[in-house]
């Protein structure tokens, strides 16, 4: 199953890193989280892996509406994105929010997931056409 | 040369011709994939020599799920059969001339060389 969408960015990771927010902020989505999966493997495991972070994105008045119809659906937000560095340039995935509606079975989640979706979609395809900032 | 839409059926005799053939692994609701889907289209009218595939996601899900693809759009590049790249991410136009330039540029005798030794690292 594919779950994410994603595009690549020529940016080098901390400028794509930034850059993501701004682009998830213009859509309406604030970054509540920020883990960075690298330093903590490095720090409590000793292992070495490319840059990774792994943002954790919400739209409160969508996040509302979809505790609204399954209070259990915290189990999946907030919406993640990851940053990782990769071989060619910095790739940014985003969750498919659909995954809301076909892992919980509740079709009624589908116009949040929709919308979500779409604002989602429209940060990435912005972040690829960006050529302005840095 | 066009695009072409490859299925189960088709697939790994595509991959496996000699010369290049770039798959772009995508589906309808994902926005980046209908951003990356023109710049696959234009650089497979540039590109005579190169075999330009396409699979639906959606109405491929054993493939998708056989090549382990999680996050689309994903581009990968074969070379004389041979898989040499695969990301996930639309890249800008640039970006995927410069990839098809580094395929291109590819000394394949080290390649089967370095592959060769991997595999003989793993038995």
């Amino acid at each position: 199953m594919n779950y994410g969408a994603s595009v690549t960015l020529q940016a080098p990771f901390a400028d794509a890193v930034a850059r993501v927010r701004e682009a998830l902020a213009a859509q309406g989505f604030g970054v509540l989280t920020e883990i960075d999966v690298a330093a903590t493997m490095r720090a409590r495991l000793g292992e070495q892996m490319e840059d990774y972070v792994i943002l954790g994105a919400c739209n409160p008045p969508f996040a509302h509406q979809a505790l609204g119809i399954d209070r259990s659906i915290g189990l999946l937000l907030p919406c993640n994105i990851v940053v990782r560095a990769a071989a060619e340039g910095t790739v940014v995935e985003a969750l498919d929010p659909q995954v809301m509606v076909t892992l919980t079975g509740r079709p009624e989640l589908k116009p949040v997931a929709d919308e979500v979706a779409r604002r989602l979609a429209a940060a990435l395809t912005e972040l690829t056409q960006q050529g302005t900032h840095g | 040369m066009s695009t072409i839409a490859l299925t189960e059926d088709t697939f790994e005799e595509t991959v496996t011709e000699p010369g290049i053939t770039l798959v772009d692994w995508w589906a309808s609701w994902c926005g980046p994939c209908r951003m990356f889907g023109p710049v696959f289209q234009a650089a497979s009218e540039k590109h005579q020599d190169i075999t330009f595939g396409k699979i639906d996601t959606e109405d491929q899900p054993a493939l998708s799920a056989a090549a382990r693809i999680s996050s689309i759009p994903t581009l990968m590049a074969f070379r004389d059969g041979i898989l040499v790249f695969s990301q996930p991410g639309a890249l800008p136009a640039a970006s995927l001339e410069k990839l098809i330039q580094a395929v291109r540029d590819l000394d394949m005798d080290q390649v089967r060389a370095e592959l060769a030794q991997q595999q003989g690292a793993d038995r």
